[in-house]
């Protein structure tokens, strides 16, 4: 009988083996069940024996049979939650019960097993030293049962915790370039979706790639959860979505639009290897934002004049601030293509009928009467006119402006208080914000931010009506600077008598009736030619209210839907290199001027041992005995730690250092006297 | 149970931190220790994050960070050597002896050696503030990765005292506390080639090559922070148990 009880554990081990071999290994259906017939039969055993046991036998071999009834109902759940169990139960896949079964198995089969092993661990250990069992012996097998369910508990606790935890994940990203954070624009063209949208993500399972943007369509989805989807898919287990869009294996990106005839479909590349991938990711936002405007928005072109020196077109010889990178970037991404209308393109004839919008990027070269008088018609007729000029174009506007009842101040705009910081000289005098926002839709994101939005301009131009006015025109002035902020027509940046002060308005807006249209021709002014340059662009207002401006301009084009322009979160960043000047003082500054301090005090610190050592060792000699060195050159770490084992190291040993946990310990140790337990006890017998 | 109680063991465990935390700073090794730890970041920093290639600021910063907890887990496995609580050696005797109960020595020595490992850590943050002056890097990403580092190093060192509480020696301590970080370690490429479901939560317990990744990467997942703690607890109460096998004999 004793023997049966005994055989109770190794049985269940083996068909627990025999169980996973057959499930995961060899997926015979008939090893699996062979499996849990022995774990069955061990627990049979068990129960057979606890039953027929007699006195505190019986009490060891009923803790056996429940460590194994914990084993074997985990078994039976796992068998119940396999397809052939759920075909039992008649559960359909997906079943809330499938989901508790999953959870409950793994946690009864972990608790028997430790509950099992501790209580078996127990009872052979006492088994050569009692002989056969007696009641403080079965004590100890039942407490040591009730310790492994203890932990086999705290694990469950602990699977359970981290179970809800990646169920209800919140993320923080704190990175410089946010990868996993979508862009405004790109929340808002998902926000603005009128047919529905998946985006699949060709990635294998468990790939690190897939892992770095899934985060980035999750917060998509969560702007229009019943229009866009974001799903995962494996290239293999695709075939037709792979086919009929030609994704040549995983790392893909593809945005599908519609169903069957009418279906859509966008393709980014990603990649599956991080490495490769990260050049891709950081630019993600702006890369999803082309390809979802391509499929989603209409396709617009903006005409940009030339020849008059305007940012952005001058070549290589161009400031790198005054380029217009950002700006043709955010609107490539939002699908609208960009076409140079100059002289040579027949400007001064006449701007094409079907331009939906010119823009005038801070020329600094006069318009010919001719050009500016065809932009003018443009306006009247129903055309959209973005202007962004200054005093560097040297009245070259005059005419285009004046017709429409506008004029720039003299002087640039110029000011202490509302000044932005860049070179912490005078010279950031010069570039000043304005956030005193108006109602007109150009200002409106931006005013939503007020709190830290603003507009910048950089030697800009305060905005008024002409004294005449214009026709069928009227300005409004959404964008305003403080009343401190003086006209510097001198150019030195001071404040000198005669140089006005008061509040500038930077942005005008205006809609042109235009009777021989169905539109009304719209206008925006923006009193800073380098506006949209790279530099100002970077500026949150500056990309807010450009990109309103753009959409308020094309609004009424095309199917009607709104133009939704801005900027991408995607951002270059800065490589880090060594010089070849700075690489060797870099290399011994860091590697050994900061870890230089500490070996110092490491040395400072050993003085006194080593000096005791070394009087040790002349005493040693003297007295022709030199075992206790090299107990000292032994003692290692944790010896030199502090541990006692110099029996003389006086003043600098730890239990020194705490008299009162040193009275108490050794009043109950007998070893902790003064310094010598431990391994200086070793020392003490040389 | 008395009110008095809790306190006591907070006394008691905080001064066995003290003490812990004490004689790593008064020893040449507890520096020599930090001045190691604080060699190897910068040559790994100069070597292998920076190297010889033109690498983006975050990039280099990421590396740093991953390099950067393999120190940190050597470096847990090294005061795991510490954590050992034994009666025939070091103050090991002291503890046992001591009126305390296994939660304060265990939870004491793990705090104060934590408490260690947090100041060696810490020392090391002038490396990265180098890439954050001359990169695009935020100071939350250096952040989120020192607070990866610290719960690294929290890690392997509660792995370091159920180890330590199972070890005969000292460097039996520290081998098994390097073997298991090292076999965890291991599961995220054993994961590549094995099948769902077991490929992603072998992943999952590969403290850095899987856990650490949100972190070096300057993200703070709800997630991977509950993986650290909960495991630490579970390290700890294992130690605590150990030591409470042994004490009773």
């Amino acid at each position: 009988m004793r023997a049966r009880g005994e055989a109770a554990a190794p049985l269940a081990a083996l068909g627990l083996g025999a169980l996973f071999l057959g499930e995961r290994v060899l997926r015979a259906s008939s090893v699996s069940w062979g499996g849990g017939a022995l774990v069955a039969l061990g627990l049979g055993l068990a129960l057979v024996a606890a039953r027929r046991g007699a006195g505190e036998r019986a009490a060891v071999e009923r803790v056996r049979a429940r460590a194994l009834g914990l084993l074997a109902a985990g078994a039976g759940l796992y068998a119940l939650g396999t397809e052939a169990g759920l075909d039992l139960l008649r559960l359909a896949p997906g079943h809330a019960l499938e989901r508790i079964l999953a959870v409950a198995w793994p946690a009864l089969l972990g608790a028997g097993a430790l509950t099992l092993f501790f209580a078996e661990r127990a009872a052979r250990q006492l088994a050569p030293v009692v002989g056969d069992v007696g009641a403080a012996a079965a004590r100890r097998v039942s407490d040591a049962a009730t310790r492994g369910l203890a932990l086999s508990l705290a694990l469950v606790f602990v699977v359970a915790v981290n179970v809800a935890a990646e169920a209800k994940n919140a993320r923080v990203d704190l990175s410089y370039l946010r990868v996993t954070e979508p862009g405004d624009v790109s929340r808002r063209l998902v926000r603005a979706l009128g047919a529905e949208v998946t985006a699949w993500l060709v990635f294998p399972e468990g790939n690190e790639v897939h892992a770095r943007v899934a985060p980035f369509f999750e917060a998509l989805r969560e702007e229009a959860p019943a229009r866009f989807r974001a799903r995962r898919v494996d290239h293999a287990l695709a075939p037709e979505l792979v086919t009929r869009h030609r994704v040549t294996g995983n790392g893909w990106l593809v945005l599908v639009r519609g169903e069957g005839e009418t279906e859509q479909a966008e393709l980014v590349e990603l990649g599956t290897e991080l490495a490769e991938a990260r050049p891709k990711l950081r630019t993600l936002d702006g890369r999803f934002q082309e390809a979802f405007a391509r499929l989603t928005q209409p396709r617009r072109e903006a005409y940009l004049t030339a020849g008059h020196r305007e940012r952005g077109l001058g070549g290589e010889e161009e400031a790198a601030g005054e380029r217009l990178g950002r700006f043709t970037r955010a609107l490539r991404g939002s699908n609208i293509g960009v076409r140079r209308l100059g002289m040579a393109d027949g400007l001064a004839q006449g701007v094409p009928a079907d331009a939906p919008l010119v823009a005038v990027m801070g020329p600094r070269a006069p318009f010919a009467p001719e050009e500016q008088r065809a932009l003018l018609d443009y306006v009247r007729g129903g055309g959209r006119l973005l202007v962004l000029v200054d005093h560097e174009a040297e009245g070259g506007l005059d005419l285009l402006l004046g017709g429409l009842g506008l004029r720039l101040e003299p002087g640039a705009l110029a000011s202490e208080e509302s000044a932005v910081p860049r070179t912490r000289t005078e010279a950031d005098r010069a570039r000043i914000f304005a956030n005193r926002f108006g109602d007109h839709p150009v200002v409106l994101a931006a005013r939503r931010r007020s709190s830290g939005a603003a507009v910048v301009v950089e030697r800009g131009a305060g905005l008024a009506p002409t004294e005449a006015g214009a026709e069928g025109v009227r300005w409004v002035f959404p964008a305003r600077t403080e009343e401190e902020v003086w006209r510097d027509v001198d150019g030195d940046l001071e404040h000198d008598e005669g140089e006005a002060r008061g509040m500038a308005r930077v942005v005008a807006v205006t809609s042109v009736r235009a009777p021989r249209s169905e539109r009304d021709g719209r206008v925006v002014v923006i009193g800073d030619g380098s506006f949209a340059g790279d530099d100002l662009f970077t500026y949150r207002g500056n990309f807010l209210v450009l990109g309103e401006a753009l959409r308020w301009l094309l609004e009424g084009f095309d199917d009607g839907a709104p133009a939704i322009v801005g900027v991408t979160t995607s951002e270059e960043d800065a490589p880090i290199v060594h010089s070849p000047e700075g690489e060797r003082l870099w290399f011994w500054a860091t590697s050994l001027g900061m870890p230089l301090p500490l070996l110092l005090v490491a040395l400072w610190i050993g003085r006194p041992r080593r000096r005791r050592r070394e009087e040790r060792r002349g005493g040693a000699a003297e007295a022709s005995a030199d075992s206790g060195s090299e107990a000292d050159s032994e003692a290692g770490f944790e010896a030199e730690s502090g541990s006692g084992s110099e029996a003389d190291s006086g003043s600098d040993s730890e239990a020194d250092s705490d008299p009162g946990f040193e009275a108490d310990a050794s009043s109950g140790s007998g070893q902790g006297q003064g310094h010598g337990h431990g391994q200086g006890s070793s020392g003490g017998a040389k | 149970m008395s009110a008095a109680a809790p306190i006591a063991l907070r006394g008691g465990l905080l001064r066995v931190a003290a003490r812990e935390l004490g004689g790593l700073l008064r020893t040449p090794t507890g520096w020599l220790l930090a001045a190691l730890v604080l060699a190897l970041d910068a040559l790994q920093l100069n070597g292998v994050a920076m190297g010889t290639e033109r690498r983006p600021s975050a990039e280099v910063l990421e590396l740093f960070l991953l390099n950067a907890a393999f120190v940190t887990e050597g470096l847990g496995a090294l005061l795991a050597m510490r954590l050992r609580v034994d009666e025939r050696e070091g103050d090991g005797a002291l503890l046992l002896s001591a009126p305390l109960n296994e939660r304060a020595v265990v939870l004491g020595r793990w705090l104060g050696a934590l408490g260690y490992l947090a100041l060696v850590t810490l020392l090391t943050l002038g490396l990265p503030a180098l890439i954050f002056v001359h990169g695009k890097v935020s100071l939350g990403h250096v952040a989120a990765g020192y607070l990866g580092l610290l719960l690294v190093g929290a890690l392997a060192l509660s792995i370091g005292a159920a180890v330590a509480s199972l070890a005969r020696s000292a460097l039996a301590a520290a081998l098994g506390t390097a073997g298991t970080l090292g076999l965890l370690e291991l599961g995220f490429y054993v994961a590549r080639v094995t099948e769902p479901p077991w490929r992603m939560r072998l992943r999952d317990l590969a403290p850095v090559w899987g856990r650490f990744t949100s972190f070096r990467q300057g993200l703070l997942e709800l997630s991977d922070v509950v993986f650290f703690v909960s495991l630490s607890y579970l390290g700890l109460l294992l130690a605590v148990r150990l030591l409470a096998r042994r004490r009773d004999g």
